[in-house]
């Protein structure tokens, strides 16, 4: 009885973990995974960002923490990236949550949030030792609430 | 089949299962300590951006934040008799779903991560195993002599090929969205560019060997045949002695590689108890105590 518990366990496992590999385009899961972070040809490089600008217009880059309020990058790329997807008002609510995260941090100078875009080519970025961007889009700006 | 029940089934001490439970069950302290900052990071997260997967399905609205640090404080104290092995037959089982939920939790925002699979696979294996029969405080000194036995092995065997599949699955997934083109190295090399051009524009720091290494097309092309042939050539390893000992120092560079090129840290696997496992633990923990 011991021994078939055992064998059913281990052959559950084996099933529950291989089996993203036959859907590796699904949605990713836990802890099932089908790892598909670096596995697919990344054809169409953009970058999505919530930069800061202070009052002359010159834009700022923002911490993780700022973006999601997680110091895990990944997270904050994902975060913007899911917003743009999901349409304007998701983007016009990320930019309100990043402009109120700015206004509560010590960023004093920084008065507007804007989710942006930008298109990269990732080889060139470092090979020319230049931010080499091809196209920017802008999806949302709002202002940085001031102080009560 | 019958050798492939000798394998499996193999009478292993019960010092083994029990070294392995204190090991892991010790990172996994270690992990909740230590990284409670993105475990609890959900707590300031918008409840607009939760996207639940796995057991987290069950959830259609985050957790009120009271439930999160509850389940966070019990993880903790689940996990400190997890590693002294009390009331194992309970807290085990009740330590691993919280783990398994804590860990899907903190992945239920959009991004998932990679860096607590095994562990918590490792966690759900220990827990449905006799991990505590020896160095525990349930069963003192009582088994710690006991002959050896498979009801004591088949959980290590199983640890085992948890973690080949994981690499396994890994390289698999990359021959079906890339194909063997993955490698020839530039699907490699345009990840590492946009994994570093990411953390920049994103403000957060990135590696600059990785940054530096894009340059150099030819170097990526080995690079990403050695990727597969540690990921698809994971099985091997069960096989055993220097075999395993072959493959695991294989992947412990691979790891330390990733970290170093893609300033990515997966702390299981470099601390080597991700692989425990494929050796003999209780060894070590018998020349320790034979010190002491």
């Amino acid at each position: 009885m011991r021994r078939a518990r055992a064998y059913l366990i281990c052959c559950g496992l084996i099933y529950w973990i291989l089996e993203p590999a036959w859907r590796p385009t699904a949605p990713d899961s836990f802890p099932a995974s089908s790892y598909p972070m670096f596995a697919y040809r990344p054809e169409d490089p953009w970058v999505f960002t919530v930069v800061g600008a202070d009052s002359s217009g010159k834009e700022h880059r923002l911490s993780p923490s700022l973006i999601t309020g997680s110091h895990e990058v990944m997270q904050a790329a994902t975060t913007v990236q899911l917003a743009i997807f999901a349409g304007e008002s998701a983007q016009s609510r990320l930019c309100r949550d990043v402009a109120e995260r700015i206004a509560a941090s010590e960023l004093e100078t920084l008065r507007q949030a804007k989710v942006i875009g930008q298109r990269f080519d990732p080889i060139r970025y470092f090979v020319d030792e230049q931010p080499f961007s091809t196209v920017r889009f802008d999806y949302a700006a709002c202002d940085v609430p001031g102080p009560e | 089949m019958k050798r492939l029940d000798r394998w499996f089934y193999a009478p292993f001490p019960a010092t083994r299962l029990a070294s392995l439970r204190i090991l892991v069950g010790a990172f996994s302290l270690g992990y909740l300590v230590l990284f409670s900052f993105e475990i609890l990071a959900p707590l300031s997260f918008e409840a607009h951006r939760f996207k639940p997967i796995g057991i987290v399905s069950i959830l259609s609205e985050p957790l009120p934040r009271f439930a999160l640090i509850l389940l966070y404080g019990l993880s903790l104290l689940l996990a400190t008799a997890f590693v002294s092995g009390l009331r194992f037959a309970w807290t085990a089982p009740a330590f691993a779903i919280s783990l398994l939920f804590l860990a899907t939790y903190r992945n239920s925002w959009g991004m998932v991560f990679h860096t607590e699979n095994m562990l918590v696979l490792h966690v759900i294996v220990l827990s449905l195993a006799p991990s505590a029969d020896a160095w525990s405080l349930d069963h003192r000194s009582r088994l710690s002599k006991a002959p050896e036995d498979g009801r004591h092995g088949w959980a290590v065997r199983a640890m085992c090929v948890v973690t080949v599949a994981s690499y396994v699955v890994a390289g698999v997934t990359k021959l079906r969205l890339t194909g063997w083109s993955w490698a020839f190295g530039e699907v490699l090399r345009t990840h590492i560019a946009l994994d570093a051009l990411q953390k920049i524009e994103l403000g957060s720091f990135h590696s600059y060997l990785g940054a530096w290494m894009v340059q150099f097309a030819p170097l990526f092309a080995p690079l990403a045949v050695l990727t597969l042939a540690v990921e698809l050539g994971a099985p091997l390893a069960l096989i055993g002695g220097r075999m395993a000992r072959l493959w695991v120092g294989a992947v412990w560079v691979f790891h330390v590689g990733v970290g170093a090129i893609m300033a990515i840290g997966f702390a299981y696997p470099l601390t080597g108890i991700a692989f425990a496992a494929f050796f003999a633990p209780e060894r070590a923990f018998e020349r320790l105590d034979r010190r002491a």
